[in-house]
């Protein structure tokens, strides 16, 4: 196109084209060739247009076909020359902002090898701020202290302006693609070293430092075999000639591990890392073939998702990776970083589950899943509780397999749900507490594998997992049955049962703030629920009044209940029941058997035979009756002796039941002396323990405990302690290190050590208690302040006489501001710290103490007291 | 960014005259900014203009600070500016290469790819053709290549729908290939 002809014709081409574009090629070049108003030099212009128009989608359509090498120097090689105290030895990496020399202190005949890495300076000077940015860095960076981080040992900035790392020098040190390939890993191995690699970087993120640059190359293995993690923050150091806010990398880089965010210049979290990680590891996995998420960034420089979801997929589909490892993935892969891992922990906690055959927290926690991974890690049978949930699967099962009646089988699945309820333990978790569900027997039954795949009505699902929590919580396996309680609720929101089931179960637990939650909730769904269901939301509510304090709401709601006339007899039985406990708890025990004797009657008049709500009435007439006080002696031998008869009758003489009314016998034997025969009744009760169980079950526990508080009667303190450490690991193990069962029995504990002189092994105990009691309940809570009390004598004991006036002294203002100058704790307290500086020689205290203590009326009342404080009074004066 | 250029910007002056001295005041920072990038990347590396061009938008503007048209020749210009540095840097290699020397240029050669085999100097020859032909579609051209905007990005910028857009790159893509074809056939 030469002449300014040619440029008219172009244009007037352009004008025609216009109104040929939207028509077929053929019919267009067809109508240009016979239109005579167009000049002839034009037309074959305006044909090649039309020609070129293509519909495939050819790549001038995103035009970033232009692709620029470069071409350059490679930066000079510096080997041999020095850089301030250190002289460089040979290169031995390159990279675009750096390059990583073997180096060694010069002047110094220690032959002890550095990295140093040098940065290649860029154009302009450093200014400043940037020098100030530097030095911060460096200090962050000196402070990262482990094993599997390179010890970075500290930077400089040399006399030509060029800034440079000193880090440890790794001898034959391979990447981690390198060592993989080399020492053939496989997929467990590899995935030990990416875990050591993850907490490595997550102790980084604790010290509020980001890697942002996560690749194999950066992961070295040392010659032991030990991952070392490179280059930590070392991505900052990029931006050395960036002005602006270092939150954006602006480096130009090769963007194969990098996030999303990173690539689409977004902000940079530390779960950046856990991105750039997790991609490692996939690429490892799959024999280092490159999974460059540079192919997933469109023209438009935006990191593509589908393509990079769909590589991946691809990807672990190709490894055959078992289905828990790709969900791990898969999470710490999102896209959006909101879903990922929150944390480099969490990744690595999960990859650990992965290896010990744990469940991994992102998978479905489906019934059936939990149950697979217990049974792999820890098969015990439960006998009754199996062959409950046994039949309960076969009742199941049959109803499954008519899948057109699944709506009417919801409903029989709340028959067999209450079938269950009644027929475990009546409701008794202490008989089974702390076995594991083996449901073994049940998988081998290929009858639950129908189960599992018929989970497609949500409701009857729901109605599985509510009754498969339930029966979980009743053998005390609380945080399985929350978990199935809430997934049945997330299934079905209109599943009340399963919300009252929660309740109970946060009643239980004493998580009172989760019970009241739910309640809430119910409440404002009071109207949609039955009858029955109502009565039950009633008697929750009124537990958990009564659980805050709030005894009066509780009784009036129950009696409401109670006088409903609409009520079933079974509604007014079960309320009873409540009642009573709530009267039983709070001390008027003889309400309680006042009630739970009508409760009796109601239970006998409507069935002739004997039925388990009678058995179960009897049994908490039994333990109402141990705790009046005076002990009605013959009606506690009296029922008791006729609960053991029932029992036998129904369950046998070896149920666990029987061993458990054995026991409560041997409490109340306990309190009216009889210790001998409590013995017996003990012995007896923990023969049926351990054959139906273990030395290690709660029932075994408990009776210990009474055993131990036997032998502590009978001064045989050695045995006492020793079975009670064995109940304290027991109650550990089952309960929970913190839990506040274990800490009564922590406490009774501690106090057997005082009384047999074991002021250390007391301590041991109490000071940790005292500590969790002040963080839960706080400084001036009378538990807190009761634990602290303990300590004082221990230290009494253990003769740390100024500690024990020391701490006696600030407990004693404690105690006076919290609890008043008459409250029996801080006369307590008085009396310890009398002791206390008695044996610290501060006998004019001593003294002092002890004439104001005899001024106290509750001293005065108490003769053995007054005895105690007067021969401290006597010792203090004697000189 | 450089006072002047936002001024003439701001300025919201249309004519040509304008846009040309913002361009002649852009340049030298844009090259500036490039030279540095491509200064990062190793040997054998390769880089597309898009990804240079990003780096140019950060550090010269901050989006809230212009308005609307000025946002527009802003961007239409660093197109521009990139498209000239890209030119100058494979003209200064050819020149070189030709006198027998090596090349200090971070450039060298422009890879083309698969069936539409276009070298830059051809593309910038193309443009400028296009420029007498059609204003219009010269500037979405040169968006294409050297600014990295999507199409709907470059919609949004001259405030019309996608379909128009596409409706005028689809013009503008013929009008390259034949304007190519027809300088081959020049050539021959």
């Amino acid at each position: 196109m030469n002449s300014s002809d040619s440029l008219q014709n172009w244009k007037k081409a352009r004008e025609l084209f216009e109104q040929y574009i939207d028509l077929p090629k053929d019919k267009a070049i067809s109508q240009i060739t016979s239109d005579t108003s167009i000049e002839e030099i034009v037309k074959p212009i305006l044909i090649n247009l039309i020609q070129s128009q293509s519909d495939e989608d050819t790549l001038i359509n995103e035009p970033d076909l232009v692709f620029f090498q470069v071409a350059g120097e490679e930066s000079e090689d510096l080997s041999g020359k020095n850089i301030e105290e250190y002289h460089l030895i040979n290169r031995i990496g390159q990279g675009g902002m750096s390059n990583v020399y073997k180096a060694k202190r010069r002047n110094s005949d220690i032959q002890k090898y550095v990295a140093l890495k040098l940065l290649t300076i860029v154009e302009g000077d450093i200014s400043d701020s940037l020098r100030g940015m530097f030095e911060r860095e460096q200090i962050t960076l000196s402070k990262l202290s482990h094993p599997n981080i390179i010890s970075f040992h500290h930077g400089g900035i040399s006399k030509n302006g060029i800034p440079f790392l000193v880090m440890d020098y790794i001898e034959d040190a391979q990447t981690i693609s390198q060592y993989v390939v080399d020492k053939k890993l496989s997929e467990k191995q590899i995935l030990r070293l990416i875990i050591k690699v993850a907490q490595a970087v997550d102790y980084a993120h604790q010290n509020l430092i980001t890697h942002k640059d996560i690749k194999p190359n950066n992961i070295l293995i040392d010659s032991m075999g030990n991952p070392k993690v490179v280059d930590f923050g070392i991505a900052s150091f990029e931006q050395l000639d960036d002005l602006e806010d270092s939150a954006y990398t602006n480096k130009i880089f090769t963007p194969d591990y990098a996030s999303p965010e990173q690539i689409n210049h977004e902000n940079i979290t530390s779960n950046t890392d856990v991105f750039s990680l997790a991609i490692t590891l996939l690429e490892l996995l799959s024999g280092n073939q490159k999974l460059s998420n540079s192919d997933c960034i469109n023209p438009q420089q935006k990191f593509d998702s589908d393509i990079f979801e769909k590589k991946t997929a691809q990807t672990m589909t190709k490894l055959r990776l078992k289905k828990d490892l790709s969900l791990v993935l898969q999470k710490a892969l999102m896209v959006d970083s909101r879903k990922r891992y929150s944390s480099m922990a969490m990744l690595a906690d999960d990859l650990n589950a992965y290896l010990e055959l744990r469940p991994v927290s992102v998978r479905k926690q489906s019934n059936l899943y939990l149950l697979t991974k217990s049974i792999i890690r820890n098969p015990l049978l439960s006998f009754v509780v199996a062959t409950s949930i046994f039949s309960l699967i076969i009742g199941i099962k049959v109803i499954v397999e008519e899948k057109n009646k699944a709506q009417q089988e919801a409903l029989k699945a709340n028959q067999v749900t209450n079938f269950l309820i009644d027929s475990i333990q009546m409701n008794d978790p202490d008989v089974t507490k702390g076995k594991e569900v083996s449901v073994k027997e049940l998988l081998m039954n290929a009858k639950v594998k129908i189960l599992e795949t018929s989970f497609n009505d949500s409701e009857l699902s729901s109605a599985l997992e509510l009754t498969i929590g339930s029966a979980l919580s009743k053998i005390g396996q609380y945080s399985e049955a929350e978990k199935l309680l809430s997934n049945s609720i997330k299934s079905d929101s209109g599943n009340y049962s399963a919300r009252m089931e929660l309740v109970r179960l946060f009643l239980e637990q004493h998580e009172y703030k989760k019970a009241e939650a739910e309640l809430k909730f119910l409440k404002g769904q009071i109207s949609n629920l039955q009858m029955s269901e109502q009565i039950l939301f009633s008697q929750l509510s009124s537990l958990l009044s009564y659980k805050q304090g709030n005894f009066e709401e509780a009784i009036s709601k129950l009696n409401t209940v109670i006088g409903n006339n609409s009520a079933t007899l079974k509604d007014k039985i079960s309320s009873r029941l409540v009642l009573a406990e709530i009267y039983d708890e709070s001390g008027e025990t003889l309400k309680a058997v006042e009630i739970l004797k009508k409760a009796l009657e109601e239970s006998n008049d409507a069935n002739t035979e004997i039925s388990t709500t009678s058995t179960n009435i009897l049994y908490k007439l039994a333990a109402a009756y141990g705790n009046m006080s005076p002990l009605p002696e013959q009606e506690l031998h009296r029922i008791h002796n006729k609960t053991i008869e029932i029992q036998k009758q129904i369950y046998g003489d070896n149920h666990p039941l029987v061993a458990k009314t054995y026991l409560n016998y041997g409490f109340f034997l306990r309190v009216s002396g009889q210790v001998e025969k409590a013995r017996e009744y003990a012995e007896m009760a923990r023969k049926i323990a351990v054959s139906n169980f273990s030395e290690q079950h709660m029932l075994t526990a408990h009776i210990d405990l009474l055993m131990s508080q036997l032998s502590f009667l009978n001064d045989e303190m050695q045995q006492s302690i020793e079975k009670l450490e064995n109940v304290v690991k027991n109650y550990e193990r089952h309960y929970g290190i913190n839990h506040f069962e274990t800490n009564q029995v922590k406490t009774t504990l501690a106090g057997y050590y005082m009384k047999a002189n074991q002021g250390s092994k007391a301590l041991e105990m109490l000071l940790p208690l005292y500590e969790l009691q002040k963080q839960q309940f706080g400084e001036d809570n009378k538990a807190t302040i009761y634990a602290r009390m303990n300590i004082l004598k221990a230290y009494n004991l253990t003769k740390d006489y100024s500690k024990a006036v020391q701490e006696g002294e600030e407990l004693l203002v404690l105690s006076r501001d919290s609890l008043g100058d008459e409250h029996i704790l801080t006369i307590g307290v008085k009396l310890t710290l009398a002791e206390s500086y008695l044996f610290n020689s501060q006998k004019i205290q001593a003294n002092e103490m002890c004439k104001h203590l005899l001024e106290i009326e509750l001293i005065q009342n108490n003769s053995r007291y007054t005895e105690k404080v007067l021969s401290l009074q006597q010792q203090a004066q004697e000189e | 960014m450089n006072n002047q250029i936002t001024q003439i910007l701001a300025s919201k002056v249309n004519s040509k005259d304008t846009l040309d001295r913002v361009f002649h005041l852009m340049y030298p920072e844009i090259k500036k900014l490039a030279n540095s990038q491509l200064a990062r990347l190793n040997k054998g590396q390769t880089i597309t203009p898009t990804v240079l061009v990003n780096e140019c938008y950060m550090k010269l503007a901050k989006p809230g600070e212009m308005s609307f048209e000025n946002r527009k020749h802003f961007i239409c210009t660093v197109a521009r500016c990139m498209r000239q540095f890209l030119v100058d840097n494979v003209r200064k290699n050819v020149r070189l290469k030709r006198a027998g020397e090596i090349s200090q240029e971070p450039i060298t050669q422009v890879m083309g790819d698969s069936d539409i085999n276009f070298k830059l100097l051809e593309i910038d020859e193309i443009i400028s053709k296009l420029h007498l032909i059609d204003e219009e579609m010269a500037e979405l051209a040169e968006l294409r290549f050297f600014s990295g905007h999507s199409l709907q990005e470059i919609a949004d910028i001259n405030e019309v729908s996608k379909r128009t857009i596409i409706r005028k790159w689809n013009m503008t893509k013929s009008f390259i290939i034949t304007l190519s074809n027809d300088m081959k056939k020049d050539e021959q």
